[in-house]
């Protein structure tokens, strides 16, 4: 394909009839809206927060939501607005790193074990099935109860989680794109494995791969949030949404606000990818 | 007639008391109702209704006949108990010597793998000298053997059920084992044929409840007569509930920062004594925890045999901190705080983060689960640690040597405060069994700690529990373990 | 079809091998002494001589691989081993507290069909519409919320502000409403999503267009034809869903001090019980492979057309 223009390609992509049908798709709109919103937030949150989210002020603890604090103040008299707008940047974080870990290591053993098949696809597929023999949280649980609690053991335990999901998508893409013709063409044209792999089947890929991504953002947060909940994630001083849920609920049922603004932010957020996802999957699959 | 009145207020008696059910509730699943085989808060809150130590300790702190009822000392190593008669486990067999020969020999069998037999550790031999009478030899002499002997792990058991006891507890206690719903709850009966007399209240349940803010809920809406342990933030919105009474007692929990005095970053005192004056611990004690603590000093609460009241050598004063810190040639410091996971731990770590950045220090917080954490202190290279710690014993030798004398490098003593002085004065306070003798050692030892600054006692926290009205004649002992039900009455 | 089955069991054996290996690995990485875990913070005040001793009486000072080995043959014989913290076999532990993970699980679990897929239906039958929408609007919240948060919030409306149900614990069906409708409305709007997209996708069916056009009453079709090949993924996403719940709805039991299985597992997590955590994770992994086996084989009574060699 030739060397179009960038804006010219834009104008292209916006086109295409998936993109097409995730522009009218209506949780496509709210989704990115807030998925956005939530990126800016986590990037201008010193800008937009009241004052530095680890400032104690001991003799105002526990103050309920007001017109000077919004959200109210926690059990250090720390602004829980300012800290709610800062955990956005660890939520996202924790978020996006085991999908984009699970992704990466997930889609390659999809990859090799589709594509070469064989022993090889055996051993590694027999593997996932040890992994998939957990229920999600319960391997999570586990890795990050012999592991030790901490911000990233629990990344390591959601990523681990998520690989076999990826794999498996991959492979059945891959099994289903090399016997396509024109892989078998460039086969028989003397075109070496790795190019094979990687320009005419992964692209396949791409599209149910994301989706998955996208879904697995609002599931690697729920999951962090109850890992911290259980007191294996996230550990003070550091504090994500999670870790605000479970440091909130000692002060049930009185100081109500530390656990409904954290709440609502992390139901928001989830919901959010997951509107996103969903358009994106009923935009690259018609049917729906 | 007279009969006839008799016959009537025994039936009243018993349709007045009938059904009266006293409910607790504790924050997580016992892992064994075997006294012998754990060393579990949770399994002691329930055995010690149900089993009974030869000495009992009261809220004011003196060692009391339980199921001895006499003691004195031969000579120095051997302790001779006259035992109480008519006495009898709740199946029915006698309890006498043999029984306590049997019991304490089980705890002390390396067979039994007993966690809580270091208490007990310094026996050498337990032995009948009559029905009713035993001798405990300790060699060397151990003074503080008494109050080991009041521990939970110390109860009496009866040998010869070793192997149910663990699911069905059978004891000598005010109270009877009836069901124990794994995770659930335990329910236990009054023991109608109690030599103290059968206990006001026909039973008692304990419910697990993990979550606290669940178990206030429940003892809001009834579900729950009495729960333990408030955090201070509950405690104060509880006290002002009309429909709940609360309490807090000087109990025998303390809570420290301690130094590596070892490290080249602490070793030198000015710095330590910097640290220190940057801690504010009456805002602590005060704001943060809702004037649930006392601010600490001396390294054991006053609540423990043998404690100190002294002046704070450290108080608060973040100009003097720095000049300390510039005079030394500090500056630009950093150091980590090792703890384990505990809510009001990591509360009060933030707080010294917070406090210790007012002075330029850059303070680390490292939280982990208790074995990595000890692990982590136990290596050279730590730094500062947290840690909450209770006289169990309530006897100053408990804390004081496993903290200070150098032997207990670096398992107990993290600080790594090697002295020969004061090993030989805790040695000293072990060997001889004379109260002025062990007043004074003790002192000493307390004053030369505190200035020292091995370590910094953060506060005492006081237990805290909270009730229905209703409940009342409980007695409780500083702590939450050490729940007395005998005289327990349920108003309805 | 039995021949399968028999076949799909037997596979199941290196897996769950699998799963005891990969349980011991982490332990063998994870730093910290066993049996100061075991007593936690009350461990203070041991000395090292005194835990050293516990630990060789306990056998837990023989090196991971051995106790690997030990741990296999025991479960060659059936023998799952003693708790370390309780000394009871761990095959006991779990018995007790199976039942009550089992009674929220099936309640939770019927609450989630019944409400999931009748909305499933509901939106995809009047796709479009404003009940379509406002179907997958409540699906999608309703998987966007973190469980814990919306146990608590059930608990303090109707346990403390209106008393209407006990807040905590498990004794009367009462005690079982609070915690399965939690676990079952989360669980449903997943159930709803899923079936809404499967029976649209049975509807888009050529069959059913052609008995559509064929002039067969139109919810005739539906509940016939594409109900029936909607099942497929329906029963996958239930099977996988009551895996789940099987597994013990952790944050759930912990919300509610309801005492399952998952609440063991993460207790003895901290306590680093091995043999607890060991058996515990076998055991609700043996279910969860059970649950998705039975799940494969009722396609076969589904759909006639699935066939298994």
């Amino acid at each position: 394909m030739a060397e179009m223009p960038r804006h010219a390609w834009c104008r292209v992509a916006w086109s295409l009839p998936a993109m097409r049908r995730f522009r009218r798709h209506p949780g496509a709109w709210v989704g990115s809206l807030i998925v956005i919103t939530l990126v800016l937030v986590a990037a201008f949150a010193p800008v937009l927060a009241d004052r530095p989210p680890t400032q104690q002020d001991l003799r105002a603890r526990l103050r309920p939501p007001s017109a000077e604090q919004p959200f109210g103040t926690d059990e250090f008299g720390r602004s829980m607005l300012s800290r709610v707008l800062h955990g956005a940047r660890l939520s996202l974080l924790t978020g996006l790193l085991p999908v984009a870990a699970a992704l990466v290591v997930g889609s390659t053993i999809g990859l090799v074990a589709g594509f070469f098949r064989g022993r090889l696809d055996a051993v590694l597929m027999r593997a996932m099935d040890v992994l998939l023999a957990f229920p999600s949280l319960l391997l999570a649980l586990a890795v990050v109860g012999t592991l030790g609690p901490g911000i990233v053991n629990a990344v390591i335990a959601i990523a681990i989680v998520d690989v076999p999901q990826y794999a498996r998508l991959v492979r059945s893409v891959v099994l289903g794109a090399r016997e396509e013709e024109y892989v078998q063409a460039a086969r028989a044209l003397g075109a070496r494995d790795g190019r094979l792999m990687w320009r005419h089947v992964a692209p396949n890929a791409i599209g149910p791969v994301v989706v998955q991504a996208t879904l697995g953002i609002g599931f690697a947060i729920l999951a962090i949030a109850g890992l911290s909940f259980l007191g294996l994630g996230v550990q003070p001083p550091v504090s994500d949404w999670g870790e605000m849920l479970a440091r909130g609920r000692r002060y049930l049922p009185d100081a109500t606000w530390l656990m409904i603004f954290p709440g609502l932010a992390v139901s928001l957020t989830v919901l959010g990818f997951n509107l996103l996802g969903d358009a994106l999957r009923d935009a690259l699959d018609p049917q729906a | 007639m007279r009969t006839l009145l008799a016959a009537l207020a025994i039936f009243l008696g018993a349709s007045i008391a009938a059904g009266q059910t006293l409910t607790t509730a504790i924050g997580a699943n016992p892992p064994t109702l075997d006294p012998q085989l754990t060393f579990n808060g949770f399994s002691f809150h329930v055995t010690n209704q149900v089993f009974e130590t030869l000495v009992r300790v009261t809220p004011d702190g003196a060692v009391v006949p339980g199921l001895a009822t006499d003691w004195r000392y031969p000579d120095p190593t051997t302790l001779r108990l006259e035992l109480r008669a008519g006495v009898a486990f709740h199946d029915g067999s006698p309890f006498d010597a043999d029984a306590v020969v049997a019991s304490l020999g089980r705890i002390l069998d390396p067979a039994t793998a007993a966690p809580g037999r270091f208490v007990l550790s310094a026996i050498r031999d337990v032995r009948a000298v009559g029905p009713t009478t035993v001798e405990i030899v300790t060699d060397p002499p151990f003074a503080p053997l008494l109050s080991h002997l009041a521990h939970p792990v110390a109860a009496i058991v009866p040998a010869a059920l070793a192997d149910t006891l663990a699911r069905s507890p059978v004891g000598t206690g005010p109270f009877t084992f009836v069901r124990w719903v794994d995770g659930s709850e335990v329910v236990l009966a009054a023991n109608a044929a109690y030599w103290g007399g059968a206990p006001a209240i026909d039973q008692v349940v304990v419910r697990i409840i993990p979550e606290v803010s669940t178990q206030i809920v429940e003892l809001r809406s009834g579900g729950v007569d009495m729960i333990f342990n408030v955090p201070p933030d509950n405690f104060l919105t509880l006290q002002a509930d009309p429909a709940i009474t609360t309490g807090a007692i000087d109990g025998w929990s303390s809570t420290h920062l301690i130094f590596n005095v070892a490290s080249p970053k602490l070793a030198d005192l000015r710095v330590r004594q910097a640290l220190a004056h940057a801690i504010d611990k009456a805002l602590i004690t005060e704001e943060m925890l809702r004037g649930l603590a006392k601010p600490g000093v001396a390294p054991i609460p006053g609540t423990v045999r043998y404690a100190v009241e002294l002046d704070e050598p450290y108080p608060y004063d973040v100009a003097g901190a720095r000049a300390l810190l510039a005079d030394a040639g500090v500056s630009g410091l950093r150091l980590r705080l090792d703890l384990y996971q505990n809510p009001d731990l990591e509360a009060v770590a933030q707080v010294l983060q917070f406090a210790f950045a007012e002075i330029g220090v850059d303070l680390e917080i490292r939280v982990q689960d208790f074995s990595a954490y000890t692990q982590a202190v136990q290596s050279d290279d730590m730094e500062l640690a947290m840690t909450g710690w209770g006289t169990v014993t309530l006897d100053a030798d408990y804390t004081l040597y496993a903290f200070f004398h150098s032997g207990e490098i670096p398992g107990n003593n993290r600080s790594r405060w090697a002295d020969a002085e004061i090993d030989a004065l805790l040695q000293r306070g072990r060997d001889e069994p004379v109260d002025a003798v062990r007043a004074e050692v003790y002192a000493q030892v307390q004053a030369a700690a505190t200035n020292a600054l091995p370590m910094v006692t953060l506060y005492y926290p006081r237990f805290t529990y909270a009730k229905r009205p209703a409940v009342e004649g409980e007695s409780i002992a500083f702590s939450w373990i050490l729940l007395d039900l005998r005289s327990a009455t349920l108003a309805d | 079809m039995l021949r399968y089955a028999l076949g799909r069991l037997i596979g199941t054996v290196p897996v769950l091998f699998g799963v005891t290996l990969l349980v011991f690995l982490m332990a063998w990485v994870t730093p910290g002494d066993p049996v100061v875990a075991m007593l936690g913070e009350a461990s203070q005040g041991i000395s090292r001589q005194a835990l050293d001793d516990l630990r060789r009486e306990l056998g837990l000072d023989r090196p991971l691989p051995v106790q690997y080995v030990g741990y296999v043959a025991g479960l060659l014989r059936g023998d799952l081993g003693n708790s370390v913290r309780s000394r009871r076999p761990v095959l006991a532990e779990i018995r007790d507290r199976l039942p009550a993970t089992l009674e929220l699980a099936l309640a939770a679990l019927t609450i989630a069909v019944a409400l999931g897929v009748t909305l499933g239906v509901l939106a995809a039958v009047r796709k479009r519409t404003w009940v379509d929408g406002a179907a997958i609007a409540v699906a999608l919240v309703g998987v966007s919320i973190p469980v814990f948060w919306s146990g608590f919030l059930l608990m303090m409306v109707f346990a403390l502000e209106l008393g209407w149900l006990p807040a905590s614990g498990r004794g009367t069906w009462r005690h079982l409403v609070l915690p399965a409708v939690t676990v079952g409305v989360s669980s449903a709007a997943f159930i709803a999503r899923i079936t809404r997209g499967a029976v649209l996708e049975a509807l888009a069916q050529d069959y059913v267009r052609t008995a559509k056009a064929k002039g067969l009453a139109p919810r005739r079709v539906v509940m016939r034809h594409a109900l029936r090949n909607a099942l497929l993924p329906i029963v996958t996403v239930v099977g996988l869903q009551l895996g789940g719940l099987l597994g013990g709805a952790v944050l759930t039991e912990t919300v509610f001090a309801w005492p399952g299985v998952g609440r063991l597992l993460v207790d003895a997590i901290v306590a680093r019980d091995l043999p607890l955590v060991q058996g515990s994770v076998l055991v609700i992994s043996l279910l969860f492979i059970l649950v998705n086996l039975a799940v494969d084989l009722s396609y076969a009574a589904i759909n006639p057309k699935v066939r298994y060699g």
